[in-house]
Parts: structure tokens; C-alpha cells; sequence
């Protein structure tokens, strides 16, 4: 029971610390869902999807 | 947004060797397909959300840039990306898939290339090699350059296999690259290497070691502690340098 319920904490300072700190280099990039694309790479839904490339993630904003 | 010219131009210059734009906005569709179609992007737009907040970026726009195995090798102000850095980045990388329209003379090779069948291509392309086209012969050294550096990703992994002595890794790697590569003389090399590796000794333990280590894995937390570690420290000394004897041995220090 103990060690189901550390188990259990660490998880979850795991998930609030993913939550919080960004992505550096050496992480893992997390993987996402599309909703919509224009002239992405054909087939891909998912940015596990780039698999076999070099992948140029940029997020921004029309304004 | 004067970041958009940049990332056309790395786009041209650079998607066809591998480097993947994934530019992210989670404005609604009609917004992003608007400013797609007036600023005429040509690189990948995508609608999703939440990644800003998944990566921790800290304004718009933030880029990251993924390894062909999605870990991060850069991250910072998209502007800052030179053609250096990029260029370093692809310069051994090998697409799945040739995108580029290529002369008719080449569509055999690239049709080949793209359905995994190397070999195929590489007997394809030495048909033009020589061409007296000039735009044939280009295509056909880019086509025949694509393949090189697609053995070479090959190589490399199989070299990696082979220093940490993961044999039947090895062999599946050897094996995958001969059927790939059916018909050329690189494939001839990989089908004969991996008949060797799979003869040897050393390949047979490695499997021995896996199909035990696998059979004591699942008693072991049940065993009293001492028996654990003595078990696992038997599979390490009987077969050193396989992988399962490696982990048996990793293993064994928790006990």
C-alpha cells in the first residue's frame, strides 16, 4: 500500500512538473494531434508522424 | 509577420533533403487558411492546440527543432535558424520518401526509392548515370546521392549494433537492409553478414541469455533476494557482453 501510494505521488509530481517546466534540448519532444493542415508532410496527422525528418516546430500567431 | 519569408526560403531550400516545417496556430481554420493563402506559404501549417503550452514556449512565435528520432536539438526564436545550422542538421539524413519531381527518365528509381525497394532504384538510376541529358544525369546523381546517404543511416545503425554487441538485433537490422537493398551488391553484403552473425556463437547466446532472463523476470519478485541476485548474477557470468547479460547484471545490483 506504501509504495502504491509513493508510486502514486510520483506520478504526479511527474506530470506537474512536465506541466510546468519547458522542453529543453535532450527532452523528448511530446507528440499532437492535428486538427487541420495546409501543405504539411502527405499522410501526417501527428507529429510523430515526421518521424524519419529533421522537424522545424514553430508555434505562432496570425496577429 | 516577417518570419515568413525566412521560413519559405529554408523550406525551399531544404525539404526536399529531409527538414520538415511544422508551423503550429491554434486560431480557427478560416484565420490560418486566409493568411496561408495571402502570404502564399508553402511549408507546413498546422492547426492544434495546446503546444505552446505542452513545450513551455514563452511567446510567439518559439521553435524547436526534433532529431529524426523527435528529441530536441535546438529550440529558440525561429529567426536566429541560419542555413549553416540547418544544413548540418540534414546533411546525413535520408527521407522515406523522394517528393522531388524528377525528369520522366528517373521515375522508375524515385517510384523504387519510395517504395522501400533500394536495390531496385540503384539498378533504376546506374541506367542514367551517364546520360547525355544534363537534367537527367542531375536527377540521376540526386536520386543515386539519396540511396548513398539512406546505406550510410543503414551502416550506422547496424555499426551500433554490432559495438554493443546486440547480435540479433544486428541480424534483424542486416537482414531488413538485404531484402531493401535486394538486387545490388550492398544487399548481397548484408544477406552474407547476417547468415555469419546468425552461425556464430556469440549470437546464440545472446538469444540463450534473452530466452532466460526473460524466464526468471517474471518469478523474480516472488524469489527471496538473495536467490534473485544470485540468479541473475549467473546469467550475467554465463553470458557477458549480450545485451540480457548486461541487463541481468544491472538487474542484479537492485537485489
Amino acid at each position: 500500500m506504501t509504495k502504491a501510494w509513493s508510486m502514486a505521488l510520483l506520478a504526479a509530481v511527474a506530470i506537474f512538473a512536465t506541466a510546468l517546466s519547458a522542453v529543453e534540448v535532450g527532452d523528448a519532444g511530446p507528440d499532437f494531434k492535428f486538427d487541420k493542415s495546409w501543405n504539411a508532410l502527405e499522410g501526417a496527422t501527428k507529429l510523430s508522424d515526421y518521424r524519419d525528418r529533421v522537424v522545424l516546430l514553430e508555434v505562432w500567431a496570425t496577429w | 509577420m516577417k518570419g515568413v519569408p525566412h521560413l519559405i526560403e529554408l523550406n525551399n531550400k531544404f525539404r526536399e533533403r529531409g527538414f520538415e516545417i511544422v508551423a503550429v496556430s491554434d486560431e480557427d481554420a478560416g484565420t490560418i487558411e486566409k493568411f496561408v493563402k495571402d502570404k502564399s506559404i508553402n511549408y507546413g501549417i498546422i492547426k492544434a492546440s495546446n503546444v505552446i503550452k505542452t513545450y513551455g514556449g514563452k511567446g510567439y512565435p518559439s521553435a524547436w527543432v526534433l532529431d529524426v528520432d523527435g528529441k530536441v536539438i535546438w529550440k529558440g526564436h525561429p529567426a536566429n535558424l541560419t542555413d549553416a545550422m540547418v544544413e548540418d542538421w540534414v546533411k546525413d539524413l535520408a527521407p522515406a520518401k523522394i517528393t522531388k519531381e524528377v525528369s520522366k527518365a528517373l521515375r522508375n528509381a524515385v517510384e523504387a526509392y519510395n517504395k522501400g525497394e533500394f536495390g531496385k532504384a540503384e539498378t533504376e538510376v546506374d541506367k542514367h548515370l551517364g546520360s547525355d541529358d544534363p537534367a537527367v544525369k542531375a536527377d540521376a546523381e540526386f536520386v543515386d546521392g539519396v540511396i548513398e546517404k539512406r546505406r550510410a543511416v543503414g551502416e550506422a545503425k547496424a555499426a551500433k549494433a554490432r559495438e554493443s554487441g546486440d547480435l540479433p538485433k544486428l541480424a534483424t537490422l542486416l537482414e531488413a537492409e538485404a531484402k531493401a537493398f535486394d538486387g545490388s551488391e550492398h544487399g548481397k553484403k548484408c544477406a552474407e553478414e547476417a547468415k555469419t552473425v546468425k552461425a556464430s556463437k556469440e549470437y546464440k547466446d545472446c538469444l540463450k541469455a534473452q530466452s532466460e532472463l526473460d524466464k526468471l523476470k517474471p518469478k523474480i519478485n516472488d524469489m527471496k533476494a538473495d536467490k534473485a541476485k544470485r540468479a541473475l548474477e549467473k546469467i550475467a557470468k554465463d553470458f557477458p557482453g549480450t545485451p540480457a547479460g548486461k541487463e541481468a547484471a544491472e538487474l542484479a545490483k537492485d537485489f
